[in-house]
């Protein structure tokens, strides 16, 4: 156990937020997403250094209307949280497809990339996200 | 003779009115949905305003032809058991639903005097959304007003 890190660590996690996921598809239709991870220790969110920048010259434009979409990311670990409904102790199942809800704002997650420690007792995430044109 | 002409939401939103009925799509738009709106949703259809083709060839005739895009959007992949080979199912699918609804409606349905489709191949086709994956079909649908009122 790498205490000295976790402490670290949670001294960077100061954000907690919250993810919703859409159904399975069932008769062959899908609805909107619900609420699936909470109570999530993240870093709190900033500009992804993949996203829109001054030196990014390809940005990231919505296709209907052209507005540019910044990306985002967090950092998370495993953790205790509230995976559907029960208390777990694990890296947060969050996946590509999946909503982060910070604030009042609802980010889709469009990439998760694994950090895996060799310890096998810390694990990261980085989770890269897209702000919804509203 | 006064002709008061008719807009051509009337006949989109019947068309939006006539697919919702089906149960078939998730949702159903009559405008483009922002990606905030979709979240994931499968299978929607979006019927958008196209065109419109009237002649004023006399007093109280004037027939008007209303063009609506319309296309499916299906989702490809959900990560979990949902695949390509169901997606391409599916739009197969819709496109039946599709044309049975405009063969139930072929006389307009109260909403115009006659729905027909465009005489050109629906179209096929890929398109990211919110992230995500969708096989997508669009086709053009006309619907007719003879008098052009």
């Amino acid at each position: 156990m790498r205490v000295e890190t976790n402490m670290s660590w949670s001294r960077l996690a100061t954000a907690t937020y919250s993810t919703t996921r859409p159904p399975a598809i069932s008769s062959g239709k899908r609805g909107i997403p619900v609420t699936h991870l909470t109570g999530i220790k993240c870093t709190p969110i900033m500009p992804a250094i993949t996203g829109t920048s001054a030196n990014n010259p390809m940005p990231n434009l919505d296709p209907v209307t052209g507005q540019v979409k910044e990306l985002w990311e967090v950092y998370a670990e495993s953790q205790s949280h509230t995976d559907s409904g029960s208390t777990v102790n694990q890296v947060p199942d969050i996946r590509e497809g999946d909503f982060m809800v910070i604030g009042s704002v609802e980010y889709h997650v469009r990439r998760v990339l694994n950090w895996p420690d060799t310890s096998t007792t810390l694990a990261f995430i980085r989770v890269i996200l897209e702000e919804s044109v509203t | 003779m006064v002709t008061t002409l008719v807009t051509r939401e009337t006949i989109r939103d019947g068309l939006v009115t006539l697919a919702t009925a089906t149960g078939k799509w998730q949702a159903v738009y009559g405008y483009v949905p922002k990606d905030n709106a979709v979240r994931g949703q499968s299978p929607f259809l979006v019927i958008l305003s196209l065109g419109t083709l009237q002649s004023m060839e006399s007093e109280g005739k004037n027939p008007a032809e209303y063009s609506l895009s319309v296309m499916s959007h299906v989702l490809m992949n959900d990560k979990g058991s949902w695949t390509e080979a169901n997606a391409e199912d599916k739009l197969d699918e819709l496109d039946k639903v599709l044309r049975q609804l405009i063969r139930d409606n072929a006389s307009g349905s109260s909403y115009c005097d006659a729905f027909t489709f465009l005489a050109s191949p629906s179209q096929t086709d890929f398109v990211m959304i919110g992230g995500e994956q969708y096989r997508t079909e669009a086709r053009v649908i006309i619907g007719h007003h003879y008098s052009g009122s």
